[in-house]
């Protein structure tokens, strides 16, 4: 009996334990149905899930539809506008059409040639922007609604003057994917050399560096024993080690900068000739040592190398910031082409009558990419002024130079700050485009269009001053 | 006797079986590795980030202080 009892309690437990399994089944078959009924209807989600998921998308078919009819109703009382032109602006939010309608009937006119998807984006700026910026020509208002979202309200605030301006040094692009916005094309056979080249370099310097220190050990130790034989010996040896150490990190810097695929291609090329006439400098020193068989020859090699440690160290710096930003303008690009990517899929998702709400991760996504890229920015304009500084006859090594290279590491480190935090507000983004839409695919390669600047501080500009930096250091 | 054992026997063993259900799918749940989202665009962001910090370090010329009181202490040998 009394295992009976203990039978039918066990069986009841598992029974039990079924029950909340069942409701959590339940509950996602109905979530699934209702992000994914609107957009397709072989969902294949239960029947009675399917009908709910039918009834609330006619619902949300029904609501927008009376939106459009409201907005068509608005826009009526302005006849000059076509039906096509009616039709597309009608589509917008309630509360932005009385914006757009409240424009004269010109300004309205010309906004209402640009497609529906930059016409959304003109109609989230507030009154007073969006009746400047519709004082612009067809041609602007393209390149302004290819904008991203921070970087459009910010122009925004400019007069009209300044407006016309920036969108003269602006060219729209069509990219696929962040990587067509490079400066220089790179291989990935070349990446896959150069990162070898790198690891080899970097075990190099790991070794030589090990090397300094316990030669270094030896060295003083045979200075204490005042032994000239053993002094002359370690001393030639760190020397050597320590040229090692320098030319390999010297090497380093060079992979990198040629793997660096925002540098362009003159700037790469002044660069890693400036780096190569370090490491043929560093390699005669390195011949004195091993030919020396005086201590008074050895501390003349080493006044030489410790020299030139100095120089290189100040080179160094500043080329290893060029990597660092060119690796962030890089980022920012994949941010930019992210954000057009995102607009694209939402556009849809409204197409297909599914509302997402993420306009406010979408409106931090983009501002942290535009802080992060008018920090980088400003690192940039740090870099050629010392780059300039140095093309006229300004040591590297100087205070001045390390002052901008400083300045210039500190906005690369906010620069990079803005990034991550980006990348969060990305990722919850992603995570809830991907709830209301599981299908998304923000990798697939299509088209975009993306509004490039051009920049005076950029390494575009800098190439005349690397150049002419050559022709001073040679000479 | 035979036939209760059987029961529980039974009983336990399709406990299990919903235990092992449910594991897989909380492991299911959690497939996608701590901090990415499983699209590679976006995953790409966080991993170019880490590279920057990587490249920084590697570029860097602090770590190298043996080197600069070694070429010092040559001057006094």
């Amino acid at each position: 009996m009394k295992k009976s009892i203990i039978s039918i309690a066990i069986i009841a437990m598992f029974i039990f334990s079924l029950v909340p399994l069942a409701f959590a089944k339940e509950a996602t078959e109905d979530a699934n149905a209702e992000t994914t009924a609107a957009a397709s209807d072989n969902s294949g989600a239960s029947a009675n899930a399917g009908a709910r998921a039918g009834i609330k998308a006619t619902a949300r078919s029904e609501r927008t539809d009376d939106m459009k009819e409201r907005n068509k109703e608005k826009l009526q009382k302005i006849a000059e506008l076509d039906k096509k032109q009616i039709e597309r602006l009608s589509n917008l939010e309630v509360k932005n059409v009385e914006k757009i309608a409240n424009l004269k009937k010109d300004r309205l006119e010309r906004l209402a040639k640009v497609s529906q998807e930059k016409i959304e984006r003109f109609s989230e700026l507030e009154q007073d922007k969006l009746e400047k910026i519709s004082d612009l020509n067809e041609a602007e208002l393209n390149k302004l609604g290819a904008m991203s979202r921070a970087r459009l309200k910010e122009i925004a605030k400019d007069d009209v003057q300044k407006l016309r301006m920036d969108l003269k040094n602006t060219r729209l692009v069509k990219v696929k994917k962040a990587e067509d916005l490079d400066k220089r094309n790179v291989s990935d056979s070349r990446v896959s050399e150069l990162r070898e080249k790198f690891e080899k370099s970097r075990e190099d310097f790991n070794k030589a560096k090990g090397d300094v220190e316990s030669s270094r050990k030896e060295l003083n130790d045979a200075v204490r024993s005042k032994n000239e034989n053993k002094t002359i010996e370690s001393g030639k040896k760190f020397l050597i080690r320590a040229s090692d150490a320098l030319t390999s990190h010297l090497e380093k810097l060079k992979s990198k900068v040629q793997e660096s695929k925002n540098i362009p291609e003159d700037n790469v090329k002044s660069i890693v000739a400036e780096i190569d006439a370090e490491i043929a400098k560093i390699n005669s020193i390195k011949a004195e040592v091993q030919a020396a068989t005086t201590k008074e020859q050895l501390k003349d090699a080493a006044k030489k190398l410790r020299e030139e440690w100095n120089k290189v160290k100040g080179i160094a710096k500043l080329h290893a910031e060029r990597v660092v930003s060119a690796r962030v303008e890089g980022i920012v690009n994949e941010g930019l082409v992210l954000e057009k990517k995102l607009d694209s899929i939402m556009a849809k998702a409204k197409e297909k009558n599914i509302s997402i709400d993420v306009s406010a991760e979408a409106n931090a996504f983009s501002e942290k990419i535009a802080a992060s890229r008018n920090y980088y920015k400003q690192a940039q304009a740090k870099l050629s002024e010392a780059l300039d500084l140095r093309a006229n006859g300004e040591p590297t090594e100087s205070d001045k130079i390390s002052q901008l290279i400083k300045e210039a590491d500190d906005l690369l480190k906010q620069a990079r700050e803005s990034l991550k935090e980006a990348h969060e507000a990305l990722k919850e983004l992603v995570k809830k485009i991907k709830e209301a839409i599981p299908d998304a695919k923000l990798s697939e390669e299509n088209e975009v269009e993306v509004a490039e600047e051009s920049n005076e501080s950029s390494e575009n500009n800098t190439t005349q001053a690397s150049t002419s930096m050559n022709a001073t250091a040679s000479a | 006797m035979k036939n209760k054992t059987a029961l529980v026997i039974l009983s336990l063993l399709l406990i299990s079986i919903v235990a092992c259900q449910q594991q897989k799918a909380a492991k299911e749940q959690s497939a996608a590795a701590p901090g990415t989202t499983g699209e590679a665009a976006v995953d790409a962001v966080g991993k170019n980030l880490n590279n920057v910090a990587a490249d920084e370090k590697d570029l860097s010329t602090e770590n190298m202080t043996e080197l600069d009181a070694g070429l010092a202490d040559m001057q006094n040998i």
